[in-house]
């Protein structure tokens, strides 16, 4: 009798525990929950994408021959996959869904910002302990 | 019994480790879960020193009602200043992002003036790029270096000035005169190569910010000596830009000149800025978060510029004693301080000094900075000043600098 109360409280202890650990995990994904990405194009805000209702693979292309980018959506993500700048820094920044610092295009005065759409301030981003962050430093 | 105290102990110590927040987060979790991904800086000739491009310019605007709903800080607040009427748009902010100085910078302000001082920030980062740049003809920089001699405008003379204190400070490792040396590298021109030892030697011998003479405002040069403001402008400019929101009526706001971090006053609720700081191993991350108010964050790393040949990394940060980048045993120094010019200079400075004499510089300048610097072994070394207001959120061994 005793043995099986022991196993009964262990059991629950261990459920207690687990459940601890997914509620903490959840918590912390969190901080990843940015799904809208601003695309600015020579200072002009000109699409807004919710990443997190993304299907289907789109590409387009901003600007003209000389001084374009052509980005991709994807259920993976946003970015430049071609363009036709001299240092290529946007392609190589790749598909990304989140991020505090933007994919920036310099040549060609391009970039894709990402935000919560439950933030109303375009700064703050989700961070690991779950507080916003307001800047990142070291780019 | 056994059992039961056996779990007991497992559950108390699984509660505590997650409750323990950050510090003892591995670092795979703290790549999955934060919120830093990669930047330019993540590739090859991110940024160039030259601030040439005066003309790049456009400004995104947008207002939003910052509700500031983030989880309760136990933070020690710094007090807002002004004690007249309430700004009813207080928490209202306006933002700006602006292509000068060869990077993208985003400028935030709040409250009813926020617009006038974007809008006066903005045109003065255009004045000073020109004014710094060293490939704008109508700059003092440019100037200067043509002609060996000329006078300065008050701006650049102050820079300058800085500039060479900060030489002497450092004992000659921040030097404003470092630039054939740079190009040589490719680093100012993006035509990247590996000098040889004689040419880097030849180049050398005009390396010496000493034999700058400033004089008033009119600086000469000695012959093949060229002045290049690069590495310090930016800080210079965030505090400029600090300047012109104070004066048009602004009381908060956080502004970022290519990763060049300068904040003013508290957010509108009185809790600090929270400043994420890039993680050199990896790019994806942060290693630590740093809670500031009225101070400068910077950073200088051996990821944010750099090339590849043959399989080695050739980063941007050249130690002017060698002509070659530094080997210094740090991969990241941040600088924090009230001075955004101070801050610029001595981020690359200690990141120059590896780890040793960057912990007896800010031992001896303790009042005027604080620092976090990260050593290739993957150790994160703080000065005390800042263990209350700095997580560092890698799970990496941290020393404390006292």
């Amino acid at each position: 009798m005793r043995k099986k109360t022991n196993l009964l409280i262990t059991l629950a202890l261990a459920v207690l525990c687990i459940g601890l650990l997914g509620a903490w995990m959840i918590l912390r994904q969190k901080g990843n929950s940015q799904n809208l990405a601003e695309i600015v194009y020579q200072g002009e805000l000109i699409r807004t994408v919710d990443l997190s209702s993304v299907k289907e693979t789109e590409t387009f292309t901003v600007g003209e021959p000389g001084a374009q980018n052509t980005i991709q959506i994807s259920p993976d993500g946003i970015g430049v996959i071609e363009a036709d700048c001299r240092d290529q820094i946007c392609v190589k920044q790749g598909i990304r869904s989140h991020g505090p610092e933007p994919i920036v295009c310099l040549p060609h005065k391009l970039s894709i910002r990402f935000k919560d759409s439950t933030e109303s301030s375009d700064r703050s981003e989700g961070t690991d302990d779950n507080q916003a962050l307001d800047a990142v430093t070291g780019r | 019994m056994k059992i039961i105290r056996k779990t007991l102990t497992a559950t108390l110590l699984c509660t505590a480790l997650l409750s323990s927040g950050c510090a003892g987060d591995s670092k795979n979790q703290t790549a999955d879960t934060s919120a830093v991904s990669a930047s330019e800086s993540t590739v090859s000739a991110s940024e160039s020193a030259d601030s040439s491009q005066a003309e790049n310019h456009a400004v995104t605007e947008n207002t939003s009602s910052d509700s500031q709903n983030s989880q309760e800080s136990d933070q020690s607040v710094s007090e807002n200043s002004n004690n007249e009427t309430p700004d009813p748009k207080a928490n209202e902010s306006e933002s700006s992002e602006l292509y000068a100085m060869d990077t993208v910078m985003s400028l935030t302000a709040y409250g009813s003036h926020a617009r006038e001082a974007l809008d006066s920030a903005s045109a003065e980062i255009q004045r000073l790029d020109k004014l710094f740049s060293i490939s704008s003809e109508t700059g003092d920089i440019y100037r200067v270096n043509r002609d060996g001699e000329g006078d300065l405008s008050e701006d650049t003379r102050s820079l300058l000035a800085s500039a060479l204190e900060y030489g002497k400070d450092t004992n000659g490792i921040f030097d404003c005169t470092i630039e054939p040396v740079m190009e040589a590298w490719g680093f100012t021109t993006k035509n990247y190569r590996i000098p040889s030892d004689s040419e880097l030697a030849e180049l050398l011998s005009h390396v010496d910010a000493s034999t700058v003479t400033l004089s008033g405002n009119h600086v000469t040069l000695p012959e093949d000596v060229k002045l290049d403001l690069g590495g310090i402008a930016k800080g210079f400019t965030s505090a400029r830009v600090m300047e012109v929101f104070k004066n048009s009526g602004v009381t908060s706001g956080i502004i970022s000149l290519g990763g060049n971090v300068q904040t003013l006053g508290t957010k509108p609720d009185e809790k600090l800025w929270r400043v994420g700081i890039q993680d050199p191993n990896d790019l994806n991350a942060m290693f630590a978060v740093v809670e500031v108010s009225d101070e400068a964050v910077i950073t200088s790393g051996a990821y944010q510029r750099y090339f590849e040949e043959n399989g080695v990394h050739y980063h941007h940060i050249i130690d002017p004693r060698t002509g070659y980048p530094a080997e210094s045993g740090l991969t990241s120094v941040t600088i924090i301080s009230p001075d955004g010019t101070l801050a610029d200079a001595l981020s690359t400075s200690l990141f120059i000094m590896g780890p040793d004499d960057a912990s007896a510089f800010w031992q001896n300048h303790r009042d005027k900075f604080e620092a976090i610097m990260m050593t290739e072994n993957g150790e994160v070394l703080v000065t005390s000043g800042l263990a209350d207001r700095c997580k560092v959120t890698n799970g990496g061994k941290v020393r404390v600098i006292s």
